[in-house]
């Protein structure tokens, strides 16, 4: 195809350089020019060998319809992952709530200490097999309490994973700011829709789930509030 | 017979209260009383400056200063390089075990870890009591 063009521009150049209207025109260049249109003609008829054939551009063509589509789809999917909620409200929560599990193993553990501590402090007055049989038991709990450190460390690693994440996520971010600007405003007004694709419950602004000790109330305070009036 | 002081001022060194309490438990079932507590590198440097000890068990993974960064520190004082060091970490690669030998370290125990090891590894550090 890229010869048959190049042949037809050729032809036009030098039928712009004839001067058609002379009579002395040259016999020997207007041969050529024709030897030259009829050879662009073979090439064309000859077909597959000289160019892509209809199957392969038909196949070419769809590729392209395909890279489209996937470049839609890939566009929708980015603009579904809402990257203000990702790095402002998503990550931040994961990394309190896995914070928050910390805390409360770390509570528990103590509440755990403080009652074998008392234990093996009653352990001298007890019989001597007893008190051994007792001191061994609180030892194995001793030890079995380090799993506080252990799952503490391992949570420390995910919350540093996420944000590896949040830095990527923002980066994205800076770098298509402007288009999620507008496909945001786009967003708000789309059904809203849980992250697991169910339409969201009309009590949805209710589901916290467990509060950080800071955010709770306690319990008398909701009896206080539940008998005032 | 034990040739060991149990009396010895012991410091340990955990970023996780709950593995200092377990620790500073342990200690206490072996009738090692004599503890102090640091919960990073750089306060139980501070520690040692002050205080004369005759044993560090230390975390590796701390911050600001870790274990590994005070086992170097320590060895590089001219009044605490023969401190006995033990490394108490849940880092079990080996070339974090090997690059805690090169500083120095006089043994390594890993989390979790029972009683009956930490005991052993005092021993093999303290002598056999």
């Amino acid at each position: 195809m890229v010869t048959i063009l190049a042949l037809s521009n050729d032809v036009e150049k030098r039928l712009s350089q004839l001067d058609l209207s002379a009579k002395g025109m040259d016999a020997k260049e207007l041969i050529a020019l024709v030897q030259d249109l009829k050879k662009g003609l073979d090439h064309q008829a000859a077909g597959p060998a000289a160019g892509p054939s209809g199957d392969q551009v038909r196949k070419f063509y769809h590729e392209i319809i395909g890279l489209a589509d996937y470049i839609a789809n890939a566009r929708a999917e980015i603009s579904e992952l809402r990257p203000d909620d990702i790095t402002g409200e998503h990550l931040p929560m994961v990394a309190d709530e896995l914070d928050a599990i910390v805390g409360a193993t770390e509570q528990a553990t103590n509440t755990i200490f403080e009652a074998v501590e008392a234990i093996e402090s009653l352990s001298g007055e007890m019989p001597e097999k007893v008190s051994e049989e007792v001191v061994d038991c609180v030892t194995r709990v001793y030890e079995a309490c380090g799993f506080q450190d252990i799952t503490g460390q391992r949570i420390s690693k995910v919350v540093a994973a996420l944000k590896e994440v949040e830095q990527t996520v923002e980066a994205l971010q800076s770098t298509f700011g402007e288009w999620f600007a507008a496909e945001d405003e786009v967003g708000q007004s789309r059904a809203k829709v849980r992250a697991d694709g169910k339409p969201q419950r009309p009590d949805e602004h209710l589901m916290n789930g467990p509060q950080r000790i800071e955010d709770a109330i306690s319990q008398d305070d909701i009896d206080a509030l539940l008998n005032n009036g | 017979m034990s040739t060991v002081d149990k009396k010895i001022p012991i410091l340990i060194v955990d970023d996780y209260k709950t593995m200092l309490r377990i620790i500073k438990n342990l200690l206490k079932q072996l009738d090692f009383n004599n503890v102090d507590e640091a919960t990073d590198g750089a306060m139980a440097l501070q520690k040692l400056r002050e205080k004369d000890y005759g044993l560090v068990i230390s975390d590796w993974n701390m911050e600001p200063m870790s274990g590994m960064q005070l086992l170097t520190e320590v060895r590089a004082d001219v009044k605490l390089k023969d401190l006995p060091f033990i490394m108490v970490t849940a880092e079990s690669k080996t070339e974090n075990v090997i690059a805690a030998k090169q500083a120095g370290v006089n043994n390594y125990i890993v989390k979790p870890f029972n009683a009956a090891t930490l005991k052993s590894k005092l021993s093999a550090v303290l002598g056999n009591f």
